[in-house]
């Protein structure tokens, strides 16, 4: 219980830490998060960038931990002294209707996250356990982030990237709850998904409110946000990894452009002036440098997006040539989808590309999953309705929407993910649907019509999630990770460091490498040599090979190899399922054993050569250490 | 009421019954899960697991087979494979979780010609009866063969303490392990395990047993320790359709 709580307030500095720099230039809480987080990434870059030209020996840790803490407590007390005479005034509590009105939808949104987070998502999934297999790779990232030094690219802090989709922005934010109190992450970022997914439900409710003015259909706009679960490449809601980042980023910035938010907060600090000559454009291109920065790709579409609604926005493009512009992207839409026809092309040269190359018929089907009739039923109206409409607003963002699903359901590799912005403005397409049938109706028939059409989205959540979790099944919890493994991880933790290489399947010490921040060769994306090896050893019963075959692998990265002195070989059930797999799948980064398995009776003889032959460090109802040296 | 609002409201309750009716039409049946066990509906095969998700068996169309003359035949080849869903098993997908029920899994598949067949898992506690049931099989099928892919590495012993191992994957060390368990290698050729038995128990490769699957006496055993295959040969009378069950126990 105790990690738990402190898990949960170290979750919350993720957004505190980088909002309280942001604040002194922005009031906005979104567009401070943003550019504080911003602020953050450079400065913590600056710093390690000297440390290695200074090529000191002293620990980066340390420095890093002080220089942040120096940061975050300076912004602090900065903020209390500008705060200080209304701090200082006695206020009674002013529980007014007003005051009231205020939080109710905060309080309803709130509510409905903490339902459907804990009780329904995390239902067989109890803290620390995950859901989200991505994370493992950021969490080892920001690992070593903290242990060795921070670098522009991921793939200069871990050999688990071995493609740069993105800077390390995201990894060093993750970093930074832990600049207090030392924890694990793996329960950080329990409580960390809970946060991103309220902040989807939140800035859904402010793009409603915003465009339809009316705080009832706002909630209806959170409400659909909650119920809208992509389960597979998009993952916008459930997820926090630097896509679905990027996505609700892209979302703060258009709704601070759309409030005009984006200005800046005047300060009587002694360098106001050269703040205040931080202008609209200098701030918005700094918010749009963090878009690219947290995700490459996603980030770019989020620019795009932000730029054609400036020019949409700023141009005297009148509403004729708006809905001209609509039905050419209905039309781009219906090529993209006819273009299929001519097959589908692989973007990059990566193994795992072709695996995200969709068919047509695979993305509808994606998209039937997550959203049942709704989608092509009340989109299509809401288009319709916003060609019909005078509201200037609505026919841009309609527009806004037609692009991110024209690019979404493009015929190439990775384009779904597009969706993770898309998704955003899609639903507000699909809620002026029920805006417009709604508002016809008296008050009392509306309100019942939000609840009915909540609880209809409630069954399509509730089905798509179910059979997301279903394959997850394992001893009575869904999950990719076991207690076992999280047990076995402490242990490494506790009496291992980084002298340590941990070898195993690819899954297994995917995991293990982020729990317990001891080294493997790439975790889940080891490379074809190490994967040739580990297949080459597969029931070998000549101790001598087995163990020459097992030093050879080694961590890709010079400043943590040099470090490697002890290696450790774990098997489990995962381990041996993944060596029965076919010779072409355990050579692809695209197949994964995604849950744990139990040791089978099959494996028995295989453990007892292993165990008379090697020394057993470590061993529990899943996972075996074996010393080899 | 106006007219205006009887429609929207109309409209929008319809859209959302069948909304509703099309999500759920897609929830996931084919789970049975009890403390002993569970068994699942996987896209090719129904496979029962150990309270530890070790897998105890699986059983499949494409390893089921049929007799007929002299020739012995699967039931149903990978590329002929249909999954038939029965319309009251639409219907029971359309109830809430809850009022599901919790022990039965109904599998019905054809080979899109002449075989159309259902599988029906129920349990209790921790008994499992698994019924074959064949709409129109040909009046000159007199046979079908139930099988059984058991656990890797895993034996088969009867109710007298004989284990039976393949002559072709036989070798001295099953023997031993069989002798020091205290049990009676009998080496089987041509497959055929002696008629006398009553009962089958499965027993892993420390020789812990498993679970047990009850033997009629009309029926004849196979076991084919390659591919890990017990197959239970029954012979079946004109009546249309036909069933055929097998009860296996969970030993804990």
């Amino acid at each position: 219980m105790d990690r738990t709580i402190a898990d949960l307030i170290l979750s919350s500095l993720f957004f505190i830490i980088p909002i309280s720099v942001g604040r002194f230039f922005t009031k906005q809480i979104g567009i401070s998060w943003i550019f504080g987080s911003l602020i953050w990434f450079i400065y913590l870059l600056v710093i390690s960038s000297l440390l290695d030209l200074i090529n000191t020996k002293t620990p980066y840790l340390p420095i890093f931990t002080i220089t942040t803490l120096s940061l975050f407590f300076s912004s602090i007390a900065l903020m209390i002294y500008k705060n200080r005479k209304s701090l200082i005034k006695t206020r009674s509590l002013n529980i007014s209707k007003f005051f009231f009105l205020k939080t109710f939808p905060y309080s309803i949104l709130v509510a409905l996250s903490l339902v459907l987070y804990f009780y329904i998502w995390r239902d067989q999934t109890p803290f620390p356990l995950q859901l989200n297999w991505d994370i493992y790779e950021h969490i080892t990232a920001s690992n070593n982030i903290l242990q060795y030094k921070l670098s522009f690219f991921p793939s200069q802090i871990s050999d688990s990237f071995t493609f740069d989709g993105y800077t390390s922005f995201f990894q060093l934010l993750l970093t930074l709850p832990l600049s207090l109190i030392s924890s694990n992450l793996i329960g950080v970022y329990f409580f960390l998904e809970y946060w991103h997914f309220l902040l989807t439900i939140l800035v859904s409710y402010l793009l409603a409110k915003t465009v339809f003015k009316s705080t009832a259909f706002g909630i209806l706009g959170g409400i659909i946000s909650a119920f809208i679960f992509e389960s597979s490449v998009v993952y916008s809601t459930f997820f926090l990894i630097p896509q679905s980042m990027a996505g609700v980023w892209t979302i703060i910035i258009l709704i601070g452009l759309i409030n005009k938010n984006i200005h800046v907060y005047n300060l009587e600090l002694p360098f106001s002036k050269l703040i205040r000559s931080l202008k609209l454009n200098q701030l918005l291109i700094a918010l749009l440098s963090s878009l690219f920065l947290i995700h490459f790709i996603i980030g770019f579409l989020g620019i795009l997006i932000i730029l054609t609604f400036i020019i949409l926005e700023k141009k005297n493009i009148n509403n004729t040539n708006l809905n001209k512009l609509i039905f050419l992207l209905l039309i781009a839409l219906m090529t993209t989808a006819v273009l299929h026809i001519f097959g589908t092309w692989t973007i990059t040269d990566r193994e795992e590309a072709i695996y995200f190359n969709l068919s047509l018929y695979k993305k509808i089907s994606l998209l039937f999953d997550w959203y049942s009739l709704f989608l092509p039923f009340f989109y299509s109206m809401g288009v319709l309705i916003s060609v019909k409409s005078s509201n200037r607003l609505l026919k841009i963002l309609t527009i806004l929407s037609l692009i991110s699903l024209v690019i979404s359901i493009a015929p190439f590799s990775y384009f779904l993910k597009f969706f993770v912005i898309g998704r955003y403005l899609i639903n507000l397409i699909i809620l002026s649907s029920f805006v417009f049938l709604l508002s016809k109706v008296s008050k009392v028939l509306k309100y019942f019509s939000i609840i009915w059409i909540a609880f209809v989205f409630f069954v399509v959540f509730y089905t798509n999630q179910s059979n997301y979790k279903d394959q997850l099944y394992f001893l009575g919890y869904r999950s990719h990770i076991s207690k076992s493994e999280i047990e076995l991880s402490n242990w490494l933790n506790q009496n291992y460091s980084k002298e340590t290489l941990i070898i195993s399947d690819p899954a297994t010490q995917y995991v293990l490498e982020a729990i317990s921040g001891i080294n493997s060769q790439g975790g889940a994306y080891m490379d074809i040599q190490t994967r040739q090896t580990l297949s080459s050893i597969n029931n070998l019963n000549d101790k001598n090979l087995l163990k020459e075959r097992l030093l050879t692998i080694e961590d890709r990265l010079p400043h943590i190899k040099k470090n490697h002195r002890k290696t450790l070989f774990i098997v489990g059930g995962r381990y041996f399922k993944w060596q029965d797999l076919p010779n072409d799948q355990k050579l692809s980064f695209y197949y994964n054993v995604w849950r744990p398995y139990p040791i089978s009776y099959a494996n028995n003889s295989y453990l007892n050569f292993l165990t008379n032959n090697f020394k057993t460090l470590y061993q529990n109802d899943q996972l075996l250490v074996l010393e080899i040296k | 009421m106006k007219k205006q609002d009887i429609i929207i409201i109309t409209s929008t309750i319809a859209i959302g019954l069948l909304v509703i009716v099309v999500t759920l039409s897609k929830y996931n049946l084919g789970k049975v899960s009890k403390t002993s066990f569970q068994a699942r509906l996987n896209t090719y095969s129904l496979n029962v697991y150990s309270s530890d998700l070790n897998e105890l068996f699986k059983i499949s169309p494409f390893d089921d087979f049929y007799y007929k003359g002299y020739t012995k035949n699967h039931l149903v080849e990978r590329n002929s494979y249909k999954r038939e869903v029965r319309f009251s098993e639409k219907l029971q997908s359309l109830l809430p979780g809850f009022l599901k029920p919790n022990n039965i899994i109904t599998w019905s598949v054809s080979n899109k010609k002449d075989i159309y067949l259902t599988y029906q898992v129920t349990s209790d506690q921790n008994q499992i009866l698994i019924t074959r049931t064949f709409e129109k099989l040909e009046p000159s099928v007199y046979a079908v063969g139930q099988s059984f892919i058991i656990c890797k590495d895993c034996y088969i012993v009867d109710q007298y303490k004989k284990v039976y191992l393949s002559q072709s994957q036989v070798n001295d060390d099953k023997i031993k392990k069989a002798n020091s368990a205290q049990f009676t290698p009998v080496i089987i050729s041509q497959n055929l395990i002696p008629s006398n038995i009553s009962k089958l128990i499965i027993f892993d490769s420390n020789f812990n047993p498993k679970y047990s699957i009850s033997i009629n006496s009309s029926q004849q055993v196979f076991y084919d320790e390659k591919w890990n295959l017990l197959e239970l040969k029954t012979f079946i009378n004109q009546e249309r359709p036909t069933k055929v069950s097998q009860v296996i126990t969970i030993i804990k």
